[in-house]
């Protein structure tokens, strides 16, 4: 009976073409807007690394002035980076699986071939456990040994880009390559790696591109490599020199460990609060019960990194979904009326009420289906619109999750449109509209 | 005019008119507060950045190579540019402002007391050579430029320079710290750790480095020219409509004078300040955006049920003719019709637009709506209700009287 | 066949009662052709709407082909429509965006047949109505006569017990109005039962038996000798 209503929608559409199209098009433009601001909040509220959400922790220590609080407006958070003696005093702890503290720098690529001139890239530093803990994909080799953590290596971890860039892509594991002046050995290339947003490091953009370079943050000193991230500080304190700057309070290294079990996850709370305790003991400003171990799930939602514009506009858009909703119920009422005659007649053949009824609904149902297609299509183009007006890094594209929620929206929001004038319509009486045609 | 059967008629056939009452209702609510947000967030986008930021232009440089020697290259680059044909001046400045990268910290009127002394006002800081003001194009309240002796150089490997000599500071900055008019051209101020700087000059007014920061005005020059770190900045004033080709020829220039180091982002003033508004600016298109389709929209729903009315009532229509309407009269029932309904989705509309406005309030800490923005969507309603159903209602109004004596 | 007792149907406004049918009787054998004629508002229209099971009454009982449907809800009266009962219209009611096939279809989908039986009862209905060639034509393709008889085969090819027409001929030219009779007496002569509304008098002296409505009740009932000798008289041409 199914295929029967849908040739009966066909021929509906195909008579009422005008109606029909100002249908699908409210139901289109109301789904394109509606999915294109999903998708942005979609994209912004994922989290890149759900698969290990339970292990993974990012880590806060309140060393932060006495006075006031780092966030006004929620005294009890930590900050949301490390000082460079905090984050050598965690390293220390062999509690966690894997533990990395990490930062960005810069550098110049200095490729040998001399066609391509020296260009400037932001860099991590971080240790070996990064790779490991944030399943980060390999194209060649792989991270550098455990060695390079303690002792000066000259050992680098590529992008993909950065690879393309200086050996045209190939295996370059084991060659040379010049940053800053300085020769290093490459012992891995990544794969394509763009976790959105970015969530191990969300300064500066929540969703700007991945770094071009990994080095062992153990050369950090040696080097005396440039920090490019946010810095904050709040001591009146002499910064005058890199030493002075390391033993600081300002606050600019993020940090991750990974633990894999409750025994682990307790043993590393009371770790972070003797810590503390031991801190505010030498006479520094340390707040024992505001360490923080944050999930990436819960990380994301601390930095609020859906802002409230796009909250706002999924709000507005849902309403303007249902504005076109409404309209379509006003087109649908018009156009099942119209047929009122042919209802009749049906219905003194012998179709009962609910025939009527489901003939109606599959209408809708095939009206939202294409409206929806042809919504997809719009939202495709808002968001192109949008990556451009939010400068997006990479794609921002409908997943498939977000395509089935597209099609669900559309044929439940038409069908729910279509449900109080199917209703009207099968309550025609046969015998109301047989007398005259 | 006969509004009494217009209200029976929408009594008995209820659905339509209601639905449409609903969608101009929601339209309503949603264009006021959509065109509020959006005023001030072009309000915000469109304040006076106290610089020529349309002629501007700015480079970095950052050195790499093993014998580069910051300072020098300082020099020479501001040189070749003062010198390039099209550029009416050029100067050094740590940071490019309104970009969202910069420095701040708090300077206070008097030497500090104690750790955290709450008269500490904070500041964006930038250190500027002698071309600087010209360059940018700023205006000074009170008090004069660094003269080129007065820029200390700063050649040693340090990662925050110490406080200079001399600084010229913003008059919101001056405000701030010292108290609003008081004259600061000739006193000292303190960092937070005791340092001091003699104040020479008092900016009109210039933005700094956050755009949504509330310190946004509070600015202070440093005259000084640090070498402590290989990346450094060059902001240069050029003819107007020389941009574009400059741009280029800028970043040619520079690497011809020095390749041990990279030139990097040489790009125009109003590009970094686009980007620091892009959240602002994709707000204001997104909400105009669905507003005009909302609108939209619900015109075309006015449209479609008032041709369904059109085409149900057709006998009835021809019979009113028959019976001695004009033209003109059916015209008028519909648009009075229509004029009505859209009244009651205003009624509600204006309810719902202040609900909204207080809901987002609570939400996400939005001011709350300006009553004054609603007459005027009030007023486009009206007229777009009105506009929306001329068409079906001009096809009434030329229904034939004969069509009483026909069966349909 | 059909057995009315008593019926009474009132229409109810906010302002008005009428009552369309009062205590009405009627009786009809299995294979009659009973015409029931009356002036306009006499009620007839209202005993076919309530014999074809469109409308409810108030009072009364009502068997047809033996069974009571006094008191069925919708779905049992939509069932034994689409199963027992053909409707002929005056205003012929195809459907216009469907074609003949379809329309034909109509009755025999909500019937829930397999796709073969249908096609052979649709081709089967089309034949006999003289249709069969224009199976992919819609309605307004075709001549009022024709579009009649493809009425006539939608309300045949469910194999009804009874078929209700209403004013069958009321649209059509005298040519086709004959055309359209004698086909119903084809139909009539192979066993189905025919009740037919109708205010033509030479229409209703053709049928077996005439039935009179006046004020919502049956007035006269009389046996037409004449209306079967004439149709003899017409099968002998």
């Amino acid at each position: 009976m199914i295929s029967y209503y849908i040739k009966l929608a066909a021929l509906s559409i195909k008579r009422n073409p005008v109606l029909s199209t100002l249908m699908m098009m409210a139901i289109a433009v109301g789904i394109g807007a509606f999915m294109t601001m999903l998708t942005v909040h979609h994209m912004m509220s994922s989290n890149p690394i759900w698969w290990r959400n339970d292990v993974l922790y990012n880590v806060g220590v309140d060393t932060w002035n006495p006075n006031e609080p780092y966030y006004e407006d929620r005294p009890e958070l930590p900050p949301e980076q490390l000082t460079y003696r905090d984050a050598k005093a965690l390293q220390a702890s062999d509690i966690p699986t894997y533990k990395s503290y990490m930062f960005k720098t810069a550098g110049v690529i200095q490729p040998e071939n001399e066609e391509v001139a020296p260009f400037i890239e932001i860099g991590r530093m971080a240790f070996n456990d990064f790779f490991a803990m944030f399943d980060v994909p390999f194209q060649y080799g792989g991270a550098w040994g455990d060695s390079a953590d303690t002792r000066d290596e000259f050992v680098v971890v590529l992008s993909q880009e950065t690879n393309d860039k200086v050996f045209g892509g190939e295996n370059s594991v084991g060659k040379r390559i010049t940053i800053d002046n300085r020769e290093f050995t490459v012992t891995g290339v990544l794969k394509e790696w763009r976790p959105t947003p970015k969530f191990y490091d969300l300064n500066n953009g929540a969703f700007g591109p991945t770094e071009a370079f990994y080095m062992p943050a153990q050369l950090y000193e040696t080097v005396q490599a440039q920090r490019v991230g946010n810095t904050n500080c709040w001591k009146p304190e002499d910064l005058d020199s890199f030493e002075a700057f390391n033993n600081s309070e300002c606050t600019w290294i993020q940090y991750w460990v990974q633990l894999d079990t409750k025994d682990q996850r307790e043993r590393y709370a009371d770790f972070l609060h003797a810590y503390l305790q031991e801190q505010a003991q030498l006479g520094r400003s340390a707040r024992p019960d505001q360490y923080l171990m944050a999930t990436p799930e819960e990380w994301l939602e601390i930095n609020e990194v859906v802002g409230d514009d796009n909250r706002v506009l999924v709000g507005l858009s849902a309403l303007f979904l249902i504005v076109c909703l409404l309209n379509t119920v006003g087109l649908l009422l018009a156009k099942f009326l119209g047929r009122a005659g042919d209802i009749s007649v049906r219905r003194a053949l012998g179709a009962s009420k609910l025939d009527i009824f489901r003939q109606q609904l599959v209408e809708c149902g095939f009206i939202g289906l294409i409206g929806g297609v042809i919504g997809i299509g719009l939202s495709g183009f808002g968001l192109l619109a949008v990556k451009k007006m939010y400068q997006f890094d990479g794609s921002v594209m409908m997943d498939g999750e977000m395509i089935a929620v597209a099609f669900l929206t559309a044929i439940i929001a038409s069908i729910a449109a279509g449900l109080w004038p199917a209703w009207q319509i099968c309550r025609v009486p046969p015998a109301g509209y047989l007398k005259t045609q | 005019m006969e509004i009494r059967p217009i209200f029976s008629a929408m009594l008995r056939n209820k659905t339509g008119p209601v639905l449409i009452a609903v969608q101009i209702a929601i339209t309503l609510a949603i264009v006021a507060n959509a065109a509020f947000i959006i005023e001030q967030r072009a309000e915000k986008m469109n304040r006076p950045t106290g610089m020529d930021h349309e002629n501007l232009i700015f480079a970095r440089s950052y050195g790499f190579g093993a014998n580069h020697d910051t300072m020098a290259t300082i020099r020479e680059d501001i040189d070749a540019l003062n010198a390039m044909p099209g550029v009416r001046s050029a100067a050094y400045i740590t940071n490019i402002p309104l970009s969202g990268s910069g420095s701040n910290s708090g300077f206070l009127a008097h030497p500090p007391e104690g750790e955290n002394d709450p008269d500490s006002a904070n500041a964006n800081y930038y250190s500027a050579d002698h071309r600087l003001m010209e360059t940018l194009g700023l205006k000074l309240a009170a008090g004069r430029w660094f003269n080129p002796e007065e820029i200390d150089y700063n050649p040693d490997d340090k990662a925050f320079g110490a406080l200079p000599q001399a600084v010229v500071v913003t008059r919101a900055w001056a405000d701030a710290a010292f108290g609003e008019g008081v004259p600061v051209v000739g006193k000292l101020m303190y960092d937070s750790i005791g340092e001091s700087s003699r104040i020479i000059g008092v900016i009109e007014h210039m933005q700094g480095a956050w755009v949504s920061w509330d310190g946004l005005n509070q600015v202070i020059m440093m005259g000084s020219i640090s070498a402590a770190h290989p990346l450094v900045t060059y902001a240069i004033n050029v003819e107007p409509g020389q941009k574009d080709r400059l741009i280029a020829e800028i970043e040619a220039k520079l690497q011809e004078i020095n390749r041990d180091r990279v030139v990097t982002e040489v790009r125009a003033h109003t590009d970094y300040i686009a980007d620091s508004y892009a959240n602002d600016s994709a707000m204001i298109q997104m909400l105009t955006a669905v507003s005009v389709l909302l609108v939209a929209v619900t015109a075309l729903g006015i449209v479609g049920l008032a041709a369904f009315n059109v085409n149900q009532r057709k006998k009835q229509i021809g019979t009113r003719r028959a019976l001695g309407a004009r033209r003109i009269d059916i015209l008028r029932h519909f648009l009075l019709e229509s004029l009505v309904i859209a009244g009651i989705g205003i009624g509600f509309g204006i309810v719902l637009a202040f609900a909204m406005s207080w809901w987002l309030g609570v939400q996400f800490n939005l001011p709350q709506l300006d009553w004054r923005f609603v007459p005027p969507v009030i007023l486009g309603v009206l007229v777009i209700s009105q506009l929306a159903v001329l068409g079906p209602a001009r096809r009434a109004s030329g229904i034939s009287p004969a069509l009483a004596t026909r069966s349909v | 066949m059909l057995n009315m007792q008593n019926i009474s149907k009132v229409y109810r406004t906010d302002l008005v009662q009428t009552h369309a049918l009062r205590d009405f009787n009627l009786s009809v054998k299995e294979g009659e052709f009973v015409a029931v004629t009356g002036p306009s508002g006499s009620g007839k229209t209202t005993f076919l709407n309530i014999a074809g099971m469109l409308e409810s009454f108030e009072s009364g009982t009502y068997l047809l082909d033996g069974e009571d449907v006094s008191g069925l809800g919708d779905d049992a009266r939509s069932k034994i429509r689409n199963e027992k009962l053909g409707f002929i219209f005056q205003g012929f009611n195809l459907i216009p965006d469907l074609n003949l096939w379809d329309n034909v279809d109509v009755p025999l989908r909500y019937r829930g047949f397999k796709a073969d039986e249908r096609a052979r009862r649709i081709t089967e209905a089309l034949e006999m109505v003289g249709l069969g060639s224009r199976a992919k034509h819609v309605p307004a393709q075709l001549s009022g006569g024709q579009q009649q008889r493809v009425a006539i085969a939608r309300a045949l090819a469910g194999s009804p017990r009874i078929i209700l027409a209403d004013e069958p001929t009321g649209n059509l030219d005298s040519l086709m109005a004959r055309q359209v009779l004698e086909l119903l007496e084809n139909i009539n002569e192979k066993g189905t039962t025919i009740i037919m509304v109708t205010h033509d008098p030479e229409l209703a002296r053709r049928a077996h038996r005439n039935v009179h409505v006046m004020d919502g009740q049956v007035t006269d009932f009389t046996e037409f000798e004449q209306a079967v000798k004439s149709r003899e008289h017409v099968a002998h041409k």
